[in-house]
């Protein structure tokens, strides 16, 4: 192998894509953008609804007792121990407020509810809120957590006035302790994490390989740049193995950004969740993302060469791209039928097929604690047999003058 | 200078080159003049060491196209018709460069070789433009720079001023000419006789993978008492068929 020439045809490839909109876009852009852009609007429009519902809140009170009266109460001994201002409106057709979102709930107090609490008996009163509205629904909770509070104190008051310990109400104590809560968190983000870093591991190098590789060969022919090019000193494996480095370089270049995207969303996801990531140990072993890595990197080698040998064989960009566009789709179904399957239900089989295997120890290596090493061994060993079988195999095209000078 | 020696090609279900022999000396222009699908492309890229012949070789300057094929694409620049064959998001001097960094040509020249090129093509005001902002006229200057930038001593002309304005293959007749008085070889293929009368010193009719007739102009028009190429040659068509 002749190490200058494929540098030459490297440093030129890379030039030349890296000046090319569409290319930056497709391959880098979009990858890095989309997940966290996606996750940041819906967390955004989450945290402005719930800004929206507590600004301004207007609801609207009903009793067939002295209406008066009731807001009085309302007033002192509730609406004023809440943070946000509440504000009792009125408004003759009050369901049509709150269909309208106009209002954000109706408070009905049953007629005798102020002699009832006087007379220590039990008050009744029901929250009317509108279920299709999230600021409706988040302006209830508010009220009944308002009125829950009102409650306990209420409780607290009648209870020590009799002059027995409260502590009697509470039979037993419960103290969640945050262990529990961690591994329930951790179990769930290693469930998603072990769907979405397997489908993007995969999906990414060829979708992010597809507008080099088109370039590549397919585009060359097209342009007419092809046959100048195999006219000049190095034999036609250094060039090809330039493209191949450059298309397997965009393809992880696509992988990273999009990972560098996901850690972009780390700083805007739930506080809780990226501290039990920092403070769990065991969350994922630096060991098993070494090992992603290497699959990574060999996927990533994989879907150049097998984009390189489709675009060494169409005839024109347009055909090169039909011929690739499946294989995104085509692509993702592996990851879709280990999703369905259970760590325990992984066979040694799933392990010698190309792709399948790297989703299924991508999986294991994220849900198990510990390392079966013979999955380690049979998925890279049998993914570096796929890989130099691709290699040859586009190689082998790239010689194919029938193929490379068809018309 | 180039000795073609019974060179075939065989594709799957054609035969596009049958049989193959003609010589081509230093400081001579050879025109292969062939109809559509005559393989005239076929032959050029055989002897450009991109298609493999399936029968017979050929030697250009000292090198065998089989035995040494970068040996021989160290001598051989091509200018093939069509597109031109550039990079459009580089630059006109770093399309240059890559085919001379391709060529091997000595790093510490690359940049005396630049200069020189550009002030032999008047380059001056663009070599440092994209290509796609370039006119057609410009990308042609290109191109040639492009084929001789490693300084061959032979030139494969492949339809070349096919689809170009008078201007632009006044350009390339011009090159053609140059590279006659630098005494490099040159074969220039046509379907056009009326061109190829004008610039070759001898020339070889192809027609169904078979060269038909070899001699200079003149010998043309004396075998077959006719004043132009362009009768002679549809007579010769016509005395085949
Ligand atoms: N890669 C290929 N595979 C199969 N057949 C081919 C290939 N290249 C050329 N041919 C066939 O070989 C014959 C000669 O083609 P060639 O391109 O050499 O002709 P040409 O003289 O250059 O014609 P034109 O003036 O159209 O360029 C044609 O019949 C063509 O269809
Ligand atoms: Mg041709």
């Amino acid at each position: 192998m002749n190490w200058k020439y494929v540098w030459i045809v490297l440093k030129k490839e890379l030039k030349d894509l890296f000046r090319d909109k569409k290319t930056i876009i497709s391959s880098i852009l979009l990858p890095a953008l989309l997940f966290p852009v996606l996750m940041f609007l819906l967390v955004k429009g989450g945290q402005a609804t719930a800004k929206k519902a507590v600004e301004n809140i207007k609801i609207v009170v009903q009793s067939e007792a002295n209406i008066n009266d009731i807001k009085d109460f309302l007033q002192k001994e509730i609406l004023n121990t809440s943070k946000e201002k509440i504000q009792i409106v009125n408004i003759k057709n009050a369901e049509e407020a709150l269909k309208d979102d106009d209002i954000r709930a109706i408070l009905y107090f049953e007629k005798d509810f102020l002699t009832d609490i006087h007379a220590e008996k039990t008050g009744k009163v029901t929250i009317i809120y509108n279920t299709t509205s999230s600021k409706s629904e988040i302006v209830a909770n508010k009220i009944s957590q308002l009125l829950k509070e009102y409650k306990e104190r209420l409780i607290y008051q009648r209870i020590t006035s009799r002059g027995i310990d409260v502590s009697i109400l509470e039979g037993i104590h419960i103290t969640k302790k945050g262990i529990e809560n961690q591994i329930d968190q951790t179990a769930w983000l290693k469930k998603m994490l072990s769907f979405i870093i397997p489908l993007f591991l995969v999906l990414y190098p060829i979708a992010g390989g597809i507008p080099a590789a088109t370039d590549l060969v397919a585009g060359e022919k097209e342009r007419g740049t092809l046959e100048p090019l195999l006219t000049t000193q190095p034999n036609r494996l250094f060039i090809i193995t330039g493209k191949l480095i450059t298309v397997t370089i965009f393809s992880m270049i696509s992988v990273v950004a999009y990972f560098s995207g996901m850690l972009f969303l780390g700083f805007i996801l739930p506080k809780e969740i990226l501290q039990t990531l920092v403070y769990s140990k065991t969350f994922i072993a630096p060991l098993s993302i070494l090992l992603m890595i290497i699959i990574g990197v060999l996927l990533a080698v994989m879907a150049a060469a097998l984009l390189l040998t489709i675009s060494t064989f169409a005839r024109s960009f347009k055909e090169a791209q039909s011929y690739m566009t499946p294989l995104i789709f085509a692509s993702m179904i592996p990851t879709y039928m280990v999703m369905m399957w259970d760590v325990s239900d992984f066979k040694v089989i799933h392990f010698l097929i190309p792709i399948l295997n790297a989703v299924a120890l991508i999986k294991e290596l994220i849900i198990n604690a510990e390392i079966i090493w013979t999955h380690v061994v049979l998925t890279i060993g049998s993914t570096l047999l796929f890989v130099i079988l691709a290699l040859i195999y586009c190689v082998k095209m790239f010689n194919k003058e029938e193929v490379l000078f068809r018309s | 200078m180039i000795q073609v020696k019974n060179l075939k090609k065989k594709f799957k279900k054609t035969e596009a080159v049958k049989d193959i022999s003609f010589s081509v000396n230093k400081g001579e222009i050879f025109g292969l003049l062939g109809e559509n699908g005559a393989g005239k492309t076929t032959t050029l890229r055989m002897l450009a060491t991109m298609l493999k012949p399936t029968e017979g070789t050929a030697i250009l300057g000292d090198s065998d196209i089989l035995k040494d094929p970068s040996g021989v694409r160290k001598k051989i620049g091509i200018l093939f018709g069509g597109e031109t064959g550039l990079y459009d998001r580089l630059t006109a001097r770093e399309n240059i460069t890559y085919f001379a960094q391709l060529n091997d040509i000595d790093p510490k020249m690359l940049k005396t070789r630049i200069v020189e090129l550009t002030k032999y093509l008047s380059m001056e005001e663009f070599i440092d433009r994209k290509v796609a902002k370039l006119s057609k006229g410009m990308k042609q200057k290109v191109a040639i720079a492009r084929s001789i930038v490693h300084n061959p001593s032979i030139m494969l002309f492949d339809e070349a001023t096919s689809g170009l304005d008078i201007s632009a293959a006044r350009t390339i007749h011009d090159f053609i000419h140059q590279c006659k008085a630098e005494g490099k070889a040159v074969i220039f293929s046509s379907h056009s006789m009326a061109e190829v009368e004008k610039i070759c010193d001898r020339i070889g009719i192809i027609r169904r993978g078979q060269l038909v007739a070899i001699g200079t102009v003149e010998e043309f028009k004396k075998r077959h008492g006719m004043n132009n190429l362009e009768d002679t040659f549809i007579k010769m068509v016509g005395d085949q068929s």
